[in-house]
């Protein structure tokens, strides 16, 4: 099944740095807490010494430590000078942001802190990541709300195909903040008790939570595992502005078209898939877009198995990156990823060697990744 | 026992959180940078907010900050020559 | 082509300043800054909101919408129909977004215990581009990068890639970014600012000088723009990125990674540095920079690099805008066949080992170079060559 379709890279090496399972209540700038899914412990970041990695931010020490996983996972690459960095984060360095301008504005600028300065660029990260690894090809960062990873994802995958760089490194970071936390209260986005969302499930149980953490891959060009084992394949990705300008007006059929766009480009069809991993995650007029995607779905392709993941990890801009990591641990394992549950009549113990991650983002995009073995 | 030697080590300790060492482990004659205590220039920058701070004496060019902070030594003899004639502002 | 920067509102008004060797660096009237602010900076006197067209926005939305807009119209677009304007995409790059709106929550919050979150709905990165995408009914591909100092070359080069991937025939590209207290005082406290204003590749530079503004490009599959007649400006011939992986903030000292992204940029482009005839530097005016940077193009060229300047003194460093600006700088100096002065250049330190061009003069340029290396080590080097048959010739 696999040899027809067409691949655009190999994934060669997996990290995720997941939050912890239960929400928690976590303070906010000012104000009433927030429920949110937090990471306990900022994961080990390899070969960053110690001092220097208390100098970092939040999102840094989440991008290296999947970039550590990551690279882990695939026992190292031959080139590292080679290798190009894709980053993609909604939020940056939110918290050394915060940091550097609070005490600006406390202090009228007498006590200015240039290591947070230096850590409030947006591409921090990705540069703190090409100097841990010796990563020396291009690396881009894009920060563009909650399509930044899918952003990353796609460049990346053009730089393997068109033959730029040999290999790319893809993360999706982003953490939790007091300001966003706030944010969030105030513009009315998260649910306000800390029990997990349950999306596309229980209309009592609407609403999302906030969540942070990070996932890194190591992708090349596509070709077999020298052992002959198989290798997780992304065969396309495509991510785009939405015509409507709310999820509630979509065209279900229209989506439907956009995610057949994505699969003719590879060379199948609908049925093709073994699981379509949704990015809903609780919020009412979301879910029920979602809903009626796969509703629709269902008809124009008999039947599919759909499954969510963001009652494991909570809504953030770099959630689709968590997404793809678990829809490549379940075609590597052939078996759905405990952190999926599934929605809808369950293919009875069917093995999945193929997943569509398809968003459909309430600021106005949607998204398709479609990953196979 | 130079009281400013041994000031500057405590307040470049809480500058840089360098929660593992103690002022004893500071030679005051070894280099800052590079050997030694192994600071680089990030560090430096934030020193040169810490001698503004603790003494007035606001540094405006790397070379200046460069040179100054070189060791605890001659970071001490640069505070003694520069700083406002009515001492610390700590 | 559309650019605002404090040497001028258009491509006229810049060519203008470079033509009478003007620097837009001025006194900061923005904000206060008591730290800061008596450090020269290139702020644009106007304010861009009340040119942009655009209903509400930060800052940097403006300049970038108003930048967008000029291109819009100067390629012909503003006749397109709404279902022709869908397919069109945008990306830009910032750094700094909507901070200057931000930094107003914050001061509101810290010292009069005051919450307005309706000051944060411009902070995101992809405000911009979201703004130039709305105002012009945009729906194609869109995208926000944000490398630093190589931002807008980098979104020029992006695009290049979304019109050679076929998701887009026409692409808006560039940067924009605007002056703010974290930037100001983000640089003041690396010591990287110079009070007396840059001088790029000076024995004497003492660091960079702030600047804001936008530039946008209309990039367009050449098939495309000459089947509905476009005029076209010039070509992105190459492009090339690498990473210093070395340092936070300072650059590889040897430029071996930025010499790389030139390589790369030729290599795409199929020239050799021999056809190269001009080079606008990222010539910041920082000790580092300007001598990693002189290195690689020593390398590059054999030591007989050609005609080289840094026009950053003319429109201050404006960070995400600065590659996209250039980049326009660089297609005017083609189409008026003059190298822009190296501004602020009194004594050229004799480490760089070349001449940058002291005095905006003749040349005879088909093809320019225009490097961009950021904070984070980002190299960015964009080629850019002139039509020469008649059809497509510049303003």
């Amino acid at each position: 099944m696999g040899s027809s379709v067409k691949v655009k890279a190999a994934v060669l090496g997996v990290g995720l740095v997941l939050p912890e399972p239960q929400p928690t209540m976590l303070p906010a700038v000012k104000g009433a807490p927030v429920p949110g899914y937090a990471c306990s412990e900022l994961p080990d970041a390899g070969p960053v010494p110690a001092r220097a990695l208390r100098r970092l931010g939040r999102t840094q020490r989440l991008a290296l430590g999947a970039a550590h996983r990551a690279m882990e996972d695939c026992g190292g690459v031959p080139d590292p000078e080679s290798v190009a960095v894709l980053l993609g984060t909604g939020l940056g360095t939110l918290d050394e942001t915060a940091a550097f301008l609070e005490n600006l504005v406390e202090g009228e600028e007498r006590e200015p802190k240039p290591a947070r300065f230096i850590n409030s660029v947006h591409n921090a990260a990705a540069a703190q990541t090409a100097m841990a690894f010796g990563f020396r090809g291009e690396n881009d960062t894009f920060v563009h709300e909650s399509i930044s990873f899918e952003l990353a994802l796609w460049q990346g995958c053009r730089l393997v195909e068109t033959g730029r760089s040999r290999h790319v490194l893809a993360v999706g970071a982003d953490e939790l903040n007091p300001y966003f936390l706030l944010a969030g209260r105030e513009y009315g986005w998260w649910r306000k008790d800390s029990t997990p969302p349950a999306p596309m499930d229980e209309p009592g149980q609407q609403g999302t939570l906030p969540g942070e953490g990070a996932a890194a891959f190591l992708i090349g060009r596509p070709g077999a595992d020298p052992e002959g084992n198989p290798v997780p394949r992304i065969a396309g990705i495509r991510v785009r502005p939405l015509k409507e300008e709310s999820v509630r007006n979509i065209n279900p059929a229209d989506e439907v078209e956009f995610i057949q766009g994505l699969l003719a480009d590879a060379g199948v069809r609908l049925g093709y898939v073994d699981l379509y991993l949704f990015g809903a995650n609780g919020r009412a007029a979301s879910d029920a877009a979602y809903a009626d995607v796969g509703r629709a779905l269902s008809e124009a392709g008999g039947g599919i198995r759909c499954g969510v993941f963001k009652q494991r990890c909570g809504e953030f801009c770099a959630a689709p990156a968590i997404g793809l990591a678990l829809a490549l641990h379940t075609v590597r394992t052939g078996r759905v990823a405990p952190e999926i549950q599934c929605r809808g009549p369950d293919g009875a113990g069917r093995p999945v060697s193929s997943v569509a991650l398809y968003h459909l983002h309430e600021t106005g995009y949607h998204s398709i990744c479609l990953v196979t073995v | 026992m130079d009281e400013l030697v041994e000031t500057l080590k405590k307040q470049i300790i809480e500058a840089l959180s360098l929660e593992e060492s103690t002022p004893d482990d500071i030679d005051p004659a070894a280099a800052l940078f590079g050997a030694g205590l192994g600071l680089d220039s990030i560090d430096a920058l934030e020193l040169v907010v810490m001698v503004e701070k603790h003494y007035g004496i606001r540094i405006t060019e790397l070379e200046v900050g460069r040179q100054a902070f070189s060791s605890v030594n001659t970071l001490a003899d640069f505070i003694r020559k520069n700083r406002e004639p009515c001492g610390e502002s700590e | 082509m559309g650019i605002v920067t404090a040497a001028g509102w258009t491509p006229e008004e810049v060519w203008s300043a470079i033509e009478g060797e003007e620097s837009g660096l001025g006194r900061l009237t923005l904000f206060d800054s008591p730290r800061c602010g008596h450090m020269p900076v290139a702020q644009v006197r106007e304010n861009p909101a009340a040119r942009s067209g655009l209903r509400e926005g930060s800052r940097t939305d403006h300049l970038a919408v108003y930048a967008a807009r000029c291109a819009f119209s100067d390629a012909g677009l503003d006749s397109f129909a709404d279902t022709d304007r869908r397919e069109i995409g945008v990306v830009l790059g910032t750094s700094t977004g909507g901070i200057l709106d931000s930094e107003g929550f914050l001061r509101r919050l810290v010292l009069e215990d005051q919450l307005d979150v309706s000051l944060l709905r411009f902070h995101l990165c992809s405000s911009p581009a979201n703004a130039v995408a709305g105002t012009l009914g945009l729906l194609g591909f869109r995208a926000t990068v944000s490398n630093a100092c190589a931002s807008g070359a980098t979104a020029i080069a992006t695009a290049c890639g979304v019109l050679e991937s076929g998701e887009a025939k026409i692409v808006l590209a560039g940067g924009a970014d605007s002056l703010a207290r974290l930037t100001l005082n983000g640089f003041c406290s690396l010591l990287n600012v110079a009070p007396d204003g840059c001088r790029p590749f000076d024995a004497d530079r003492a660091g960079l000088s702030l600047g804001e503004g936008a530039a946008i490009v209309v990039l367009e599959t050449e098939a495309h723009a000459r089947a509905r007649g476009a005029r076209i400006h010039a070509y992105v011939a190459g492009h090339g990125s690498t990473c210093d992986a070395y340092h936070a903030t300072a650059p590889r000292p040897d430029g071996s990674r930025a010499l790389a992204a030139m390589r790369s940029a030729l290599d795409d482009a199929g020239m050799n540095p021999t056809d190269v005839d001009y080079v606008n530097a990222h010539g910041t005016g920082t000790v580092d920079n300007d001598l990693a940077e002189a290195r690689a193009l020593m390398q590059l060229f054999d030591g007989h690099p050609p005609p080289v300047s840094s026009t950053k003194r003319f429109f201050g460093h404006t960070l995400a805008a600065a590659g996209a600006i250039e980049t326009v700088v660089s297609i005017l100096a083609l189409h008026r066949q003059h190298v822009p002065a190296n501004l602020g250049l009194r004594r050229v330190d004799p480490a760089m080992g070349f001449e940058p061009i002291g005095h905006t003069s003749d040349g005879e340029l088909t093809v320019a170079m225009t490097n961009s290396f950021g904070f984070g080590g980002n190299n960015c080097s964009l080629l850019v060559e002139r039509p020469t048959d008649d059809r497509g010739q510049g303003t």
